[in-house]
Formats: structure tokens, C-alpha cells, sequence
């Protein structure tokens, strides 16, 4: 096939960014939400009018933002800040202001909505110690579970983490400075994988995605400031019983491959499982097969590093984009494999 | 005593009795036999020999033609001889040999002498000799030299060489090794029983062997078998190295010079020369200066021969550093750098570095006291020199000699030079390290080597190996070709499991349904930002700041100033100062090869003005050898291309436009009328034969305006001496270079107007050159003179003044250089220059 070249570009002017995710929250129309680093903020931009819709202010550089689907929109930034903002219309109200220790580089992770049923808002950041995360209830602020590592693990910070529900149990992945992806039990506080290093470098970068063969099992991906890049699969059994008694499973590496230059930044699964998209330090962001990680794309046109790649949900008269956000200050849009 | 006398009249007289007898009867078949019998008998002593051999002189003159055909003839004669002194036997058979004339009696001779030898006589003769009672008589060389001279009469009497294989020259010297081993064997045997031994006939025969050119084939067995028993055995030593302290002076050299180059290890000398380097002067000098420094050897075995037997014997260390400084000193003589040829160096250089790794292993006592001295001096001219192997082999003994001598430096500080490791330095550098000892192993092979030989001259079984060895071939044959069938079955297995395997991986590709998009090509990342325009470039190569910018810089320039002539044309000058100065601070790979192209491209987009500069800071003071030959190098990269017409490009262009005009869509009524009618026209005239296809364009000549920048200036100043460059003095190595950039701009000037003037300019300046010291120049010069022959068009007319000047010079460097190489090339350019003014005057080339 020929070669590719961006949809349209938004940019706001001067600001790296940092985070992206697609939004359709209800009836609205859908927006792409793009947080920044210095003080840039927030943007609710509209995917129609390909305009900011909305601006979330910011005195702090933003790590992360999250749109829920009750209307809300999480954000993170560099001093800790954990904030639910309520959009209305062109306007921003913080409904929770809550301070965090130790934020690093790690992003909010937020368990999506179409996994829980308790209504409540479960965010996972850095806790107090080195290493530790802690799982919050957002609306009632609230600490859920508190992740510390056992004696014996020297894992550095925490780099990146992810919340999901396997039997309705909550289960947190979370990738670590020393190259190790460790699964706990939220619930119960406890690892449930062996915990051996993946990588030699941190681990940058992840996404999971539900086996659909297999309930309780999990495709994902990762990668790190290595130049490598590794399927993985996971299955958790937690037996009915007792929850307690949860077993320890650990990643199996599907299939590893190398690229040329280190250091991936970002990686999405698209949700229906076909491509990954990996957006890396070499300015480029390359599209792989979901199945075999083969190279399918290369899309060159950020000048600086892609820090982070969203996939829309099929969106009425749009398809599904892809959008990638770069140092450079530009969040390119791209629409790659509609079928 | 008075029995003994009579015994002996008795028999006399019945020789003389039986002489009679013969020649009554003629000679007849069975009086010839009875007499022989009879004499066998007879106790024969030393007053009977003449009479004896008489006798038989006259048997094998006179017998019966069929009684000397006849088998048992030899029998006879052998079972009558061996009995006697072989001395006699020897002499009078070869006497014999030598006054008859082809023909049953001279074969009964030949054949006799080959039971003679078969039959031990040749080793008893030695042990006989070797008797302490026996005195050296004339009659030993005499005999010596008939036994050694019998392979090439045997073979000049019968001129066929199927016959007497046992006289082979290779057999029968193989054979004499093998009995003389078994003879110093028997005398081990003697001195056990505590008697003495004399040694100097076994020395004479194999000193005179080796001296007749024999010592391959003669130590070929005896090597093998001095070797292993000398290691072991003691009396074996005492009376080898007693052999070799008495072969005579004018034949030790052949000797010595054998074992030497052939010992498979130096451990094996000493025990069988024993510390003969220092009883005998004349040894000495061999072993030490001819085998070291006067022979022409390309391999490195006699000298690690050498060095591995000085090195074992008591006085080492003194024998060694005498050694050392000898080879450094030769080493580093200038002129022998120069007129030496590089085999014969490098042989030299082996010799040091040998030396070097032996003296090593004796720490206690170095005295390297005036190593330094001729060290330093000899690297200097080495370092000097223009050609890279010796520049290379000063290094490498540089190297090795200063960590020998442990100058106090530094902590750990050692002198290391850079140069590429080929086989041949790896080789050198190899030679440090003196072998070990070798084990038992290395011994039994040498005595199975020994019983081989010793087999392969016994003449027994000679019918049976040949049928056993022509079935065992034919079984190898048979077997091999079963195996060759075994292993193709195999492979053809191996080959469809593979097929099988193969699919798997197809199966799980083709599930992925979707296409990828046109891959870029990877390439590494670098964060820096490649510079658009040439100015950039020329403001990064100024600053460059970090090795990326400047790599870029240097990577895009040739780039850029293709795609901006004109700019590029502006700053050309400049630009091309600042990259010539670059320095490779930052490693970057292929620094030179990516400056030299960058700077040929800057000149070639100006090359009037950038020449002209060029070739001024050439002879300028403010630079090194490096960048003076980068400036040659740039000139003559860039004057090759721009004598090369750039027919490619332009050839694209003209046919992208072709396609244009004969469009068929183009609307008739838009053209002029003119167009149209000629179109119409053209269409319906018939043709006959081939339509005749438009000439190749040409392109204006691009060098030919230019070239004199690029030329005369280079000539101008080669004899004026600045600080840092010295053309006719040390910096040959540049002089060399500048006339083989010269030839070669002269060359790019072919075909065009200036060549002429050019070329006889060169001329005269080579002829001011041409008798340089350095051989390189003067290749170099004979590269001007080919390059003036084949550029100019007509060698006639140029060279009518300098024709028989250059011919004169050319042949007389055949005659007389130094340099095979420079002769040979000369040779190379007198044919060029013969064969063009052959066809200038229309003759046919011979």
C-alpha cells in the first residue's frame, strides 16, 4: 500500500503533550481529550469543528487525563494533583481536589466504567513509598488498597499501570522502573505473579486487552527504554472460594521483537484486536499486526517524541482514528485499517 | 705363523691356477661356476685381493654370455664377495662399472652391487671404518665419492630410468640414511662393550653427500632417526655430535644449512649438534651469520631453527644478545631497508622477533644495553619509508623490542603502534612465542617416519604391495562412492523435512489479513536535524559542536552543493578551507573517505577557483602529510570527474521529453500548419533501409579549460624546502604521490587541446626525478611516463625530443635497478610506449 500521511494536525501552541484519550461521553459529540506538559493544561478538542471545545487550566504539567463516561474528566499532573472535573459546556468545575505523594512519571490509571458496577471511581497512583501504588476511590477519597511491594523487590518507581476486573476481582498491572511487570490482588494487597524482569531498562509503556477464548486471561503488550517489544499473555485464576488463595501466575512472553532504535514512549491496543500502535523516542510511531507483531506501518511525521497514542472507539461518521501526541507540540490524527 | 704363510701361497697359487684355467677353457659356463665355488671356499686375505680381482675381472670380462645371464652368476659372485673386505668389493665392482659399456655385463655388474648394498655391505663398511685402529686413508674419499656418484653413472650408463630402481638417485641416497642410522646403531652397540670409535668416516660420507646436493634424500630416514634416538640416548648423542664436529669445513655449510632449514622443531638440535656453534668457529659463522643474515629464505624456519638451538645451550644468554644486535643492526641499516628486497627484510625481522620471545624467557641477566641504540635509528627509517609493509614490520618490532628491553615508563605504559592485522603480521607477531617442548608423541611419529622410510627401501615385497595397494584403492573407490550414494539419500531427507516445517510459518502469517503500508527503510536514529542549505552546513562544520552535527554536515555537503551549484559556487573556497581542516575529533567512521568525497565535490562545482587554492596551500607551510596527500587525492578524484562526460543524466531528460513529442493525443489543429503538412507527410513516405538514429549528445569538455589550475602549480615548487615539507629530502613518500597524481590529471586531460603541452612538461619534469633514491619515486615516475604515452594522441610527434631520452631511461632501469617491482613496471611501460608508436607508424603489432 502507499504511503500515509496524517488526517489533520491540532496543536496548541508551545505545549508538549503528554496524554490522550478518545471521549464520547453519553449523547455528546465525540472529543479527544489532550493533556499538556508545562502549564498547558487540559483540551477537550471537538473532533467536529476541530476545535478546543473546552480548557481545563493548570499551573503544573500534566501527566494524564481520563474521560468518564458519567461526564467527568481525571486529571493528574506533576505535583500529585488528582482532580475530577465536571464539564459544562465550555466550563470546567473541580468537583475533587486530592494531593498525591511522589507522582513521578507514572499516569492515573482508572478503571473504566463498563468493568465496575459499584459506580465508584477507582484510580490507581504513586502511594507514599518507593514502589508503592495506591488504589483510590475517587468520589469518596478514599484509599482502597495500598500496593507495597514485599521485602525483597528493588523495583524503583512505578513507570505505568493499568486497572482491570477479572471475575470481579480488581486487579492492578503495573510495570516498574527496573524492568519488572508485577500483577496484584487490589483487594487483598498481594502480588500475584512471580515478578521476574522483563526488560533491563524500565518498563515505559503497556496495554492489556481481554483474552475473548479465555475469561480470565489478558493479551498485552509492552515495552521499554529497550528496543524491544513484548506480547504477553495471562491468565488469572482466582478460585471461588476463596479469594484469598489467589494463585501465582505469571507472564508468558508470546513473542518478542527488536526494532532498530530504543525506547518506545507509548503503545495502544485498538479495541477490536487488530493493531497495536507504538509511538517511540525516534519521532515515529509504527503500526503492528495484533496477532504476529508484524510491521504493518510506519507513519513518520512528528519531530519529537511520540508520547502518547489513543485509538477511538468506532465513531459514527469519523471510523477509527488514531491519535498520536509528540514533544513537538502536535497531536496528528490518522485513520489507518476501516474496514 | 709359518701355516699361515703357506695357507696363503696355497691359495695364490690356486688363483692363479684357476686364472689359467679359464682362459684354456674359455671361459666356459661350468668351469666359470666350479671356480667360484671353489674360491668361495678359500680363505682370501689381503696379499690375494690384486690377484683375486683380477680374476674376477676377467670373469666378467670374458665369461660366457650365458653363464653372466644366468641367475645363479650373480649368486656366485655375491656369495664371493661378501666375505671379502667391502672395500674391495666396492672398488672393484665400480671400477668395473665404469669400463664397461651397455650390455648382460654391465647389468651382472649393477645387479651384484645392488645385492652388495641390500646385503649390509655399505654398513659394514662404515662400522669397519669407524674402528679406532683404522687410519684415514686415500683410499676413503675414493671410495666415497664412487659410492656417491653411482646413482648418476648407473643412470648415464643405462639412460633408462625403469631400470635399477634401487640407483635412483632418492631410493639409494634414502637407503644410505637408513644405513647409516643402523650403522651408528651397531657402533652405540660398541662403545657399550667399552670400546672406542673413530667418527670421521661417517662424517665424510655424509658431509660429501650433503655436499653433492644429496642431503634431502640422505636425511630424509637419518633426520627422523637421529632425532628420536638422540632425545633418549645418550651414546647415540656422543657420537652424532662427534659425526657432525668432524665433517670437514668445506662441507659443513651444506650439511648445517639443511638441518636447519628442515628441523621440524628447534628443540631436536641441540641434542644431536651438541654446542658445536661454540667449539667451531666456522660453524659459528654459518649458523650465526649466513643462515641469519646472508641467506634468501622465505620461510621462517631456519631462523627459529636458530635462534630455538642457540637458545637451549649452556652460554644462551651471551649467544642471544650477540645475536640480537647483529640482526638490529643489519636491521636497521638504511640502505639495506632500501636495496634488500622486502622477503629478504622480513626474514630478518622474523629472526628479531623470535630472538626477542627466546630472551624473554631468560629474565635474569638482560643485557639489552645497546639494543636501544640501533633500535631507535632502524625504526626511524623504517617509519620513513613509503611502503607500508616496512613501515608495518618497524612497528611491530618496535613494539616487541621495547617491551623486551622493559624501558621504565609509566606504570603499564607500553609502546603500541595501529596497524591492520593481516595473516602476515599475526604470523610475525606469533614467532614471540617460542614453542614448547614437544611430548612423546611428536618422537614416535618421528621413528614411525624413520621405519616408514626404512621400508619403503627393502626392495622385499615388491609384486605383493602393488596388487595390495591397486585392491585397496579400489576398494576406497567402491566404499567412497557407497558413502557419496548414503550421504545424497540423506540430504534428500533432510531436505523434504525442512519442506515440511516450512508451512507452519506460512499458516500463521497468512492469518494476518491485513496489508502493511509501503515499510521506510530503517535507519538508526539521531536527534540532530540534517542542515537544508550549504551555508548551514559550512556554519556546522565551523562550530561543530557535537560529532553528530558534524557528521551530518559532512554527510550532507556533497548533497548540497549538487542541489545548490550556484551558492555553492559562492562560498566554494571558503568552504572547501574549512573542510579540509577539519579534524577527526569524534571518531566518526569513514572520516576520510566522507571528507575526500566532500571535498571533491566543493572543488568540482568550482574548479578554477578552488583549484587554484588548492594547489597554492599545497606547497604552503601550515599542514601535514596527511592533508598534503588529501589534496592530491581530491585533485585527482575530482579531475576524473570532471573529464567524464555526464551523458546519463542528460540521456534521462532527453528521453522523458521524447515521450512528450510524440504524444498521439495532441490535438492536430493546435499545431502550425507547417507541423501538421510535415506530420502527414511523414506518415505516408515509405523508407527504405534503417531510419538513422540521432548521434549521442555531446557535452562541452568540462576538465579540458580547467585543467591547467589543477596541474602547473603542483609542479611548481616541489624544490623549494619549507619547515614542514621536504619534497627532495625525507618526504618522498609525498614527491612519489605528487607525480602519481600528476600522471593521472594528465591522463583526465585525454582527448582535449592542452594534453600535448601538458605531457611533454611532465616529461621534463620526471626527467629531473627519475633517478631518485626511492624506488617508489621512480615507479612513480615510470607511471608519468605510461600515462604521457597513452594520453597525448600522437606519441611520435611529442616525444621526437624526449622519445630516446625516456626509452634510454626505461631500459636502462630493466637493466640495473634495485626494485624488481620498478623494473618490472618499467618493462610494462616500454612495451606501452613500443606497442603506440608501432601503430602511430602503421605497423602491425608483433
Amino acid at each position: 500500500m502507499s504511503d500515509i500521511s496524517p488526517e489533520y494536525v491540532l496543536k496548541r501552541l508551545g505545549k508538549p503533550v503528554t496524554d490522550l484519550n478518545f471521549w464520547s461521553s453519553g449523547s455528546t459529540q465525540p472529543f479527544l481529550l489532550a493533556s499538556y506538559g508545562e502549564n498547558g493544561g487540559v483540551d477537550l478538542w471537538d473532533l467536529k469543528t476541530k476545535r478546543s471545545a473546552c480548557h481545563i487550566a493548570s499551573h503544573a504539567p500534566m501527566l494524564s487525563c481520563y474521560g468518564m463516561n458519567t461526564g467527568e474528566v481525571i486529571t493528574f499532573d506533576k505535583e500529585g494533583q488528582l482532580k475530577l472535573v465536571k464539564i459544562r459546556g465550555a466550563e470546567a468545575v473541580n468537583e475533587v481536589c486530592l494531593s498525591t505523594p511522589n507522582a513521578g512519571f507514572c499516569k492515573a490509571a482508572v478503571l473504566p466504567m463498563h468493568f465496575d458496577s459499584s459506580n465508584a471511581i477507582k484510580v490507581a497512583v504513586p502511594g507514599e513509598e518507593m514502589s508503592s501504588m495506591n488504589v483510590w476511590d475517587l468520589k469518596n477519597t478514599k484509599i482502597l488498597s495500598r500496593l507495597i511491594p514485599p521485602d525483597g523487590f528493588k523495583l524503583g518507581m512505578p513507570m505505568c499501570s493499568k486497572l482491570v476486573n477479572v471475575h470481579s476481582n480488581l486487579v492492578a498491572f503495573i510495570g516498574y522502573e527496573d524492568g519488572t511487570m508485577l500483577k496484584w490482588d487490589v483487594t487483598n494487597e498481594k502480588v500475584i505473579s512471580k515478578g521476574e524482569r522483563l526488560f533491563d531498562e524500565p518498563v515505559m509503556t503497556f496495554d492489556l486487552c481481554n483474552d475473548t477464548a479465555l475469561d480470565s486471561a489478558q493479551f498485552g503488550f509492552c515495552a521499554s527504554a529497550t528496543n524491544e517489544l513484548i506480547k504477553w499473555h495471562v491468565e488469572t485464576n482466582f478460585s471461588k472460594e476463596a479469594n484469598l488463595n489467589s494463585k501465582v501466575e505469571d507472564f508468558q512472553i508470546m513473542k518478542k521483537i527488536s526494532l532498530l532504535n530504543p525506547g518506545i514512549a507509548s503503545l495502544k491496543i485498538r479495541s477490536d484486536k487488530k493493531i497495536i500502535a507504538t509511538g517511540g523516542w525516534d519521532y515515529k510511531v509504527r503500526i503492528f499486526s495484533f496477532k504476529s507483531l508484524k510491521p504493518l506501518a510506519v507513519l513518520q511525521y512528528h519531530t519529537g517524541t511520540v508520547q502518547t497514542v489513543a485509538f477511538s472507539e468506532c465513531l459514527q461518521s469519523f471510523g477509527q482514528l488514531l491519535a498520536c501526541g509528540s514533544n513537538d507540540n502536535k497531536i496528528s490524527v490518522w485513520k489507518l485499517y476501516n474496514s | 705363523m709359518m701355516s699361515t704363510a703357506s695357507a696363503n701361497r696355497s691359495t695364490r697359487v690356486c688363483i692363479r691356477e684357476w686364472i689359467n684355467k679359464l682362459e684354456s677353457n674359455e671361459y666356459e659356463s661350468r668351469v666359470t661356476s666350479d671356480c667360484l665355488l671353489h674360491l668361495i671356499k678359500q680363505k682370501v686375505t689381503k696379499d690375494d685381493e690384486q690377484l683375486l680381482s683380477a680374476l674376477l675381472e676377467n670373469i666378467i670380462n670374458h665369461a660366457n654370455h650365458d653363464w653372466i645371464s644366468s641367475l645363479y652368476s650373480e649368486v656366485l659372485v655375491f656369495d664371493l664377495l661378501k666375505n671379502l673386505p667391502s672395500e674391495f668389493s666396492f672398488l672393484l665392482l665400480m671400477a668395473r662399472l665404469h669400463e664397461l659399456s651397455i650390455g648382460s655385463r654391465l647389468e651382472f655388474v649393477v645387479s651384484v652391487l645392488e645385492k652388495l648394498f641390500i646385503g649390509g655391505c655399505y654398513r659394514s663398511l662404515l662400522v669397519q671404518e669407524s674402528n679406532v685402529s683404522t687410519t684415514s686413508s686415500h683410499l676413503w674419499s675414493k671410495m666415497i665419492t664412487c659410492i656417491g656418484a653411482l646413482p648418476d653413472h648407473v643412470a648415464n650408463k643405462f639412460q633408462n630410468p625403469t631400470k635399477f630402481r634401487f640407483f635412483h638417485s632418492e631410493t639409494f641416497f634414502i637407503f644410505l640414511g637408513v644405513e647409516i642410522a643402523q650403522a651408528i646403531s651397531t657402533l652405540a652397540d660398541v662403545i657399550k662393550n667399552g670400546k672406542e670409535i673413530k667418527t670421521e668416516f661417517i662424517s665424510l660420507n655424509i658431509g660429501h653427500f650433503c655436499l653433492l646436493g644429496k642431503a634431502e634424500y640422505l636425511f630424509k630416514a637419518l633426520y627422523p632417526a637421529l632425532i628420536t634416538h638422540c632425545e633418549s640416548n645418550f651414546l647415540w648423542q656422543r657420537i652424532v655430535q662427534k659425526c657432525f664436529l668432524s665433517v670437514p669445513d668445506r662441507q659443513l655449510e651444506s650439511v648445517l644449512t639443511f638441518l636447519f632449514k628442515h628441523a621440524p622443531i628447534p628443540h631436536c638440535l641441540p641434542p644431536i649438534l651438541g654446542d658445536m656453534v661454540t667449539k667451531k668457529a666456522k660453524a659459528k659463522y654459518i649458523i650465526l651469520h649466513k643462515l641469519l643474515l646472508l641467506s634468501n629464505l622465505s620461510e621462517t624456519t631456519a631462523a627459529e631453527n636458530v635462534i630455538g638451538y642457540i637458545s637451549r645451550l649452556s652460554n644462551a644468554t651471551f649467544l642471544l644478545t650477540e645475536t640480537i644486535k647483529k640482526l638490529l643492526e643489519a636491521w636497521g641499516n638504511k640502505s639495506s631497508i632500501k636495496h634488500t628486497t622486502y622477503q629478504q627484510h622480513k626474514y630478518l625481522t622474523a629472526s628479531i622477533l623470535v630472538c626477542v620471545g627466546h630472551l624473554s624467557r631468560h629474565t635474569a641477566d638482560k643485557q639489552t644495553d645497546g639494543l636501544l641504540e640501533h633500535l631507535m635509528a632502524g625504526m626511524r627509517y623504517h617509519l620513513e619509508s613509503p611502503d607500508m609493509k616496512i613501515r608495518k614490520l618497524g612497528m611491530i618490532v618496535g613494539e616487541k623490542v621495547t617491551e623486551l628491553m622493559s624501558i621504565p615508563t609509566k606504570k603499564d605504559a607500553k609502546l603500541l603502534f595501529e596497524y591492520d592485522c593481516d595473516d602476515e603480521t599475526v604470523k610475525l607477531i606469533s614467532l614471540c612465542d617460542p614453542e614448547d617442548k614437544p611430548t612423546s608423541d611428536f618422537y614416535q611419529s618421528q621413528l614411525n617416519l624413520f621405519e616408514k622410510f626404512k621400508d619403503d627401501v627393502s626392495f622385499k615385497a615388491d609384486v605383493d604391495d602393488t596388487t595390495y595397494s591397486v585392491a585397496k584403492s579400489s576398494f576406497m573407490e567402491m566404499a567412497k562412492a557407497q558413502k557419496l550414494q548414503l550421504t545424497t539419500a540423506k540430504d534428500e531427507e533432510d531436505n523434504t523435512s525442512f519442506e515440511f516445517s516450512r508451512p507452519d510459518d506460512e499458516v500463521v502469517d497468512s492469518d494476518d489479513e491485513l496489508t502493511p503500508y509501503n515499510l521506510p527503510e530503517e535507519a538508526a536514529f539521531s536527534k540532530a536535524s540534517k542542515p537544508m542549505y550549504i551555508r548551514d552546513c559550512l556554519e556546522g562544520l565551523i562550530d561543530h559542536k557535537n560529532q553528530e552535527e558534524m557528521e551530518f554536515c559532512l554527510t550532507n555537503v556533497t548533497h548540497l552543493v549538487e542541489v545548490d551549484v550556484v551558492a555553492a559556487k559562492e562560498i566554494a573556497v571558503e568552504l572547501f578551507k574549512v573542510i579540509l581542516n577539519l579534524q577527526d575529533n569524534y571518531a566518526i567512521d569513514n572520516f576520510v573517505q566522507l571528507r575526500r568525497s566532500a571535498l571533491c565535490a566543493v572543488l568540482v562545482c568550482n574548479p578554477k577557483e578552488v583549484a587554484e587554492y588548492v594547489t597554492m596551500e599545497f606547497y604552503s607551510e601550515h599542514y601535514n602529510l596527511q592533508q598534503r596527500m588529501d589534496m592530491l587525492d581530491v585533485l585527482v578524484m575530482s579531475a576524473g570527474r570532471l573529464s567524464t562526460p555526464e551523458t546519463d543524466k542528460k540521456g534521462k531528460n532527453s528521453e522523458v521529453q521524447l515521450v512528450g513529442d510524440v504524444n498521439p493525443d495532441i490535438d492536430e489543429s493546435s499545431l502550425p500548419w507547417q507541423q501538421v503538412v510535415e506530420k502527414r507527410i511523414e506518415a505516408k513516405t515509405k523508407r527504405f533501409g534503417k531510419p538513422r538514429k540521432p548521434a549521442g549528445k555531446s557535452n562541452p569538455d568540462q576538465f579540458g579549460p580547467v585543467a591547467g589550475y589543477f596541474f602547473y602549480p603542483l609542479m611548481s615548487g616541489y624544490d623549494r624546502r619549507i619547515r614542514t615539507l621536504d619534497l627532495l629530502g625525507e618526504d618522498s613518500i609525498i614527491l612519489g604521490r605528487l607525480l602519481y597524481a600528476l600522471g593521472t590529471i594528465l591522463y583526465s586531460t585525454a582527448n582535449s587541446l592542452v594534453v600535448e603541452k601538458m605531457a611533454s612538461s611532465l616529461l621534463e619534469f620526471v626527467a629531473e626525478l627519475r633517478h631518485h633514491l626511492e624506488s617508489f619515486v621512480r615507479k612513480a615516475c615510470i607511471y608519468c611516463v605510461s600515462m604521457a604515452t597513452v594520453s597525448v594522441p600522437n606519441v611520435t610527434r611529442l616525444l621526437s625530443s624526449n622519445a630516446f631520452d625516456c626509452r634510454q631511461w626505461l631500459c636502462d632501469v630493466i637493466k640495473e635497478d634495485d626494485d624488481e617491482d620498478t623494473r618490472r613496471a618499467s618493462a610494462n611501460a616500454l612495451g606501452l610506449l613500443d606497442a603506440k608508436v608501432r601503430v602511430e607508424l602503421g605497423m602491425q603489432a608483433t
